[in-house]
């Protein structure tokens, strides 16, 4: 599968249609695996897409005590197996991009998988096909990239650690990572800038889509 | 290489994981020895080690050939001492009219059997079980043999011996006595291929 995912907050409008898709899935039925986020939204209305980025190096498969957490042939990381996960949520803790969110009503975590039942058919994942803007789109980088003006970027540092993902983000400038920290607080620069953690905004506690919770 | 080198070799190749992917060396580090025997490839989860198949192959043998050892173990020790068997009498038996048979149960209520009273007179008793599958026999009056249902199974009604079809050992052989004018079975014997 030579096919990935580019995601270009740019485009993004916010009208999570992708959410909708994700959750018409019968492999995951009523949970939608790809989270609509306002960026700042005391600054902005600006949202963002987020799924999983496929590590190519998974943290949450290496964090996985019971091996639940599997990538396969195709760099596709897969959502937890269900006879494994212990639901320890080891793997929620441990991603940088906050993607593994778990059901404790199933014991289970659950995450995006690039909707492997489908891309590996040749079908787009539900939330590419449907996004209006091209803010998520499937497809090779040699049929994707050439018809953007913004630059695709695999590269991600989040505090620490620098993980490069399968799924592409594509920036307006030129840098070669894109930084991951939630408000750029993470350990090491905590105490580094401690007096600064901006409060969460009053506003995006009312907008479900904010609700911070790792759980489903 | 054996086994512990392996999977040194494989820690080793997992910490020496490229840091253009991921610069994670310490969850590499904690996680190395687990991910050697766990690598969350999922093709790798179908690869079985030749080390693992041959634990495999000989461990299943080994119990089977226990498991077998103990049966024949047993066997051989309940051969040694002779079975001893009390003599049952075999209700209506001296009613039953020359060339027909009575179907009766020895030693047990599960062992049936079958009493033939020849033309002239004499008895012989056999298993009722055919030695091919476990049908009943029954005594064909017409050609004054057992015959099988089933599979077309034949039987000498003296003897007990295999006439034709499919049965591969003689009838259960019923040693009979007459005590007092009343007909007791003694003994059965099961009988192999002597010849």
């Amino acid at each position: 599968m030579n096919e990935t995912m580019f995601i270009d907050p740019q485009r993004c409008i916010g009208c999570r249609s992708c959410v909708a898709a994700c959750r018409e899935c019968s492999t995951h039925k009523g949970y939608s695996m790809i989270f609509v986020d306002y960026i700042d939204r005391s600054e902005t209305t600006a949202t963002m897409p987020t799924i999983c980025m496929h590590c190519e190096e998974p943290t949450c498969a290496l964090v996985c005590p019971a091996d639940a957490i599997k990538q396969n042939e195709d760099g596709v990381v897969m959502s937890a197996l269900k006879p494994r996960c212990l639901d320890c949520r080891n793997c929620v803790n441990a991603c940088p991009f906050g993607v593994p969110k778990y059901n404790s009503a199933m014991h289970l975590q659950m995450k995006c998988d690039m909707c492997y039942d489908r891309t590996s058919e040749g079908l787009k994942p539900m939330c590419a096909s449907v996004c209006p803007t091209g803010a998520i789109s499937f497809g090779t980088y040699e049929q994707i990239v050439p018809l953007r003006r913004t630059k695709p970027v695999n590269a991600h540092v989040f505090g620490n650690q620098s993980v490069k993902t399968k799924v592409y983000m594509m920036l307006p400038t030129d840098a070669d990572e894109v930084s991951v920290d939630g408000c750029g607080v993470f350990e090491g620069q905590i105490a580094l800038d401690g007096a600064n953690v901006s409060e969460e905004s009053w506003i995006d506690t009312q907008v479900e889509e904010s609700n911070k919770s790792n759980e489903f | 290489m054996n086994s512990k080198a392996f999977h040194q070799d494989t820690i080793n190749k997992i910490l020496a994981a490229d840091n253009e992917i991921s610069d994670e060396v310490n969850v590499r580090t904690a996680s190395a020895p687990f991910q050697a025997e766990f690598p969350y490839e999922r093709d790798s989860e179908a690869q079985v080690t030749r080390r693992e198949f041959c634990n495999f192959l000989f461990l299943t043998s080994s119990a089977l050939f226990l498991g077998a050892a103990g049966f024949a173990g047993k066997s051989a020790y309940d051969a040694r001492s002779p079975r001893t068997f009390t003599p049952a009498k075999i209700d209506g038996a001296m009613s039953i009219e020359p060339g027909s048979a009575l179907n009766f149960a020895y030693p047990s209520e599960e062992d049936t059997a079958i009493l033939i009273r020849d033309t002239d007179g004499t008895y012989a008793a056999f298993g009722q079980k055919c030695t091919h599958l476990s049908c009943p026999v029954y005594y064909s009056q017409a050609n004054d043999r057992l015959e099988c249902p089933c599979h077309n199974g034949g039987f000498s009604s003296k003897t007990g011996e295999v006439l034709y079809g499919p049965p591969p050992r003689p009838l259960d052989r019923i040693e009979l006595e007459t005590i007092n004018g009343e007909i007791f079975a003694v003994k059965r014997e099961v009988r192999g291929n002597e010849g």
